[in-house]
């Protein structure tokens, strides 16, 4: 059970660094934003690209922000099923920026990996965390 | 024995250092928002104002001051399956969401070139 705190401690305190990473992240893609937003059309039908992004990352960042505060989440449950949703390969637009940023958008092409990842790291706290939770009860 | 709830520290974090002016502005720019997967209003924006690089203070007022009547709304009404919708206009947008009472609450804003 201590080993397992141990790993949720750690594993808090990596969420806390990567959050600050992924700001520096997203710092670094200015430049390609713009080009990217005056290559994309703006279609009145969907989200552009870089909306989608902007969506999945306050939604992302939101759990992982609250992690890095307090270790905890209002509703993990529901936390976990949202964050299952939340590939950013589940996005058609997303996907088909990543494979566009292979070439072109290389900064963009990193902070879309960064920021799945801290999902995936999310992800497997709470997932400890209920583990935890299973133990102790 | 008072029960008093205690302040959310991000709040404490954003109206610090601000005049009563500045904070009775900040409060009710915060009433736009919503809170979405953070704990508090005031822990999202505090995120989102650092990760566009603005001052809380400019970050919330330009949120304040876009002009959805000359804007782009996608879905053209409604929402998306996501509860979501963008207002864009130029390099800005404004992404939002209805609360419980369908009043929009705004979810994040930005512009591409911040």
């Amino acid at each position: 059970m201590t080993q397992t705190q141990n790993q949720l401690a750690s594993q808090q305190n990596y969420i806390a660094q990567l959050l600050e990473q992924l700001t520096v992240n997203y710092q670094n893609t200015k430049l390609e934003r713009k080009q990217i937003a005056l290559n994309s059309s703006n279609s009145e039908a969907e989200f552009t690209p870089l909306e989608e992004i902007e969506l999945l990352t306050v939604s992302i960042r939101g759990y992982a922000s609250q992690i890095a505060a307090s270790g905890t989440l209002r509703n993990d449950r529901q936390a976990i099923a949202e964050l299952q949703k939340l590939s950013v390969f589940n996005n058609h637009l997303i996907v088909q920026l990543y494979s566009e940023a292979r070439s072109h958008y290389p900064q963009m092409q990193s902070y879309i990996c960064m920021l799945d990842y801290l999902r995936l790291l999310v992800l497997e706290y709470l997932q400890n965390q209920q583990s935890l939770q299973l133990i102790s009860a | 024995m008072q029960n008093e709830s205690p302040i959310d520290p991000y709040l404490a974090q954003i109206l610090e250092g601000h005049t009563d002016t500045e904070i009775a502005e900040l409060l009710n720019y915060l009433k736009e928002w919503e809170s979405g997967t953070y704990s508090s209003i005031a822990q999202s924006v505090l995120d989102h104002a650092q990760r566009k690089g603005f001052p809380i203070l400019r970050y919330l007022r330009k949120a304040h001051n876009f002009n959805k009547k000359g804007s782009t709304r996608v879905p053209r009404s409604g929402y998306r399956q996501d509860d979501s919708a963008v207002y864009r206009k130029g390099t800005e947008f404004l992404i939002v969401r209805p609360d419980q009472y369908g009043i929009e609450k705004i979810v994040t804003y930005g512009t591409n070139e911040e």
